[in-house]
């Protein structure tokens, strides 16, 4: 769905439209879903937490507004740092398996296609050209935190450094990732 | 400790990653909720980082998940007042008229308990939308009329009546656009609790020259205890 007739189906559920919330749900909530169960591993708390991403979203929606960002960015952020709270405030468990496919977890590729039009096709270019400026293992750290939950711990245990090292190559590459889509002003 | 701007971008940044500690990351939040310009860099790195989670590959839900919220946001107005409708179909045994679909403004919210000595017509034309709700609280006399999708014909005036078996028709006055009182007259106070009906007729613009209804009756509907 064209991130317009999103914006549109936010602001009615903003007013307390039930019809569109419906719709907002049923148009969104794979893609929520979806981002939920890359970082919590784990389908059916997943889906608890997506039910507390759509309340968040039904409360909150009368403060979504257009000119802050696309209605997927909005959305997807709430998704994202619910399913973070969880996974940062458990214990630590042992990641599964390393994912499957190349380095980055096949991620860096899902830029280049990125699926339907809720994605601004620039932003994702800009993203994927600036993110393949990083450092090799830098970028994976990024990739790996952000989109499949990976703590500092995590990483460190993945790339066979300390925590220290990790939180620098974060820092790091999060700073050159700025410089190359945010070009500071001369 | 202040943050340096380098820190306070970081710190963002890290917060948008997801790779704060439990402890870091709850203080973060709460230095979010006082800060406008942290809230600012954590919404510049959603939009920068953004394009990553909308790679995912879809899960679809099970149907679980949206009976759960829709539980938990109430019931819809509508279906509520469906239902509502029904459970005085079966108290009053009123006809068919108030079985039709009802879709109704959002501002119906029945969810006060049914008070002693109030109640509801639902006037519409026969299977259409309701047109007009009318409540008369009998204790204080009070009849309040909701236009829902009244129509007047160009240049005629809507004209509201209470009728008990078996008796003439009598006035409750013009229906406006709006919500609007009227005072209950003492007859229909005393007579609430026996048949009424209230109709709608088309009248000559402000209202029925005789004290009767001179047009087409277009809605109607029965008065039951709400």
């Amino acid at each position: 769905m064209a991130a317009t007739d999103l914006s549109v189906l936010l602001q009615s559920v903003g007013a307390g439209d039930r019809r569109a919330f419906r719709d907002l749900y049923d148009a969104t909530s794979p893609k929520l879903l979806g981002i939920a169960v890359r970082i919590l591993r784990d389908k059916a708390l997943a889906e608890e937490i997506l039910q507390d991403v759509y309340l968040r979203v039904w409360r909150n929606a009368n403060r979504y507004s257009p000119e802050a960002g696309a209605p997927m960015t909005w959305l997807g952020a709430i998704a994202r740092n619910r399913a973070i709270d969880v996974v940062r405030s458990r214990k630590a468990e042992p990641i599964a398996s390393a994912p499957a496919g190349d380095e980055d977890g096949g991620w860096l590729e899902s830029l280049a296609d990125p699926a339907g039009e809720s994605v601004d096709r620039v932003d994702a270019q800009a993203l994927r050209q600036c993110l393949g400026q990083v450092e090799g293992e830098l970028r994976q750290c990024l990739v790996l935190a952000y989109c499949e939950g990976y703590s500092r711990e995590e990483l460190a245990d993945r790339f066979g450094r300390n925590v220290n090292t990790i939180k620098t190559w974060l820092r790091r590459g999060l700073a050159a990732l700025r410089v190359c889509l945010d070009p500071p002003c001369p | 400790m202040p943050m340096t701007p380098e820190d306070a971008d970081a710190l963002a940044g890290e917060y948008v990653l997801g790779t704060l500690g439990a402890d870091e990351r709850a203080a973060f939040g709460r230095a979010l909720e006082r800060d406008p310009a942290l809230r600012a860099l954590v919404a510049d790195w959603e939009r920068r980082l953004s394009p990553l989670a909308q790679g995912v590959e879809p899960v679809s839900p099970t149907a679980d998940v949206w009976r759960a919220i829709a539980q938990a946001i109430g019931p819809d107005p509508v279906v509520q007042l469906r239902r509502q409708v029904l459970r005085w179909r079966v108290a009053t045994g009123v006809a068919a008229a108030l079985a039709a679909s009802l879709a109704i403004a959002p501002w119906l919210r029945p969810a006060a308990p049914p008070a002693a000595g109030r109640y509801v017509a639902v006037v519409n034309r026969s299977g259409d939308l309701p047109a007009l709700i009318v409540r008369v609280d009998v204790a204080t006399g009070a009849v309040t009329l909701r236009p829902v999708a009244m129509e007047p014909p160009a240049g005629r005036s809507l004209e509201l009546w209470y009728i008990r078996d078996g008796a003439a028709p009598r006035s409750l006055g013009v229906v406006h656009d709006g919500a609007q009182q009227v005072a209950a007259p003492a007859e229909l106070r005393n007579d609430a609790r026996t048949s009424i009906t209230f109709a709608v007729s088309v009248e000559p613009s402000g209202g029925s020259p005789t004290g009767g209804p001179t047009g087409p009756v277009i809605y109607s509907g029965k008065l039951i205890p709400e």
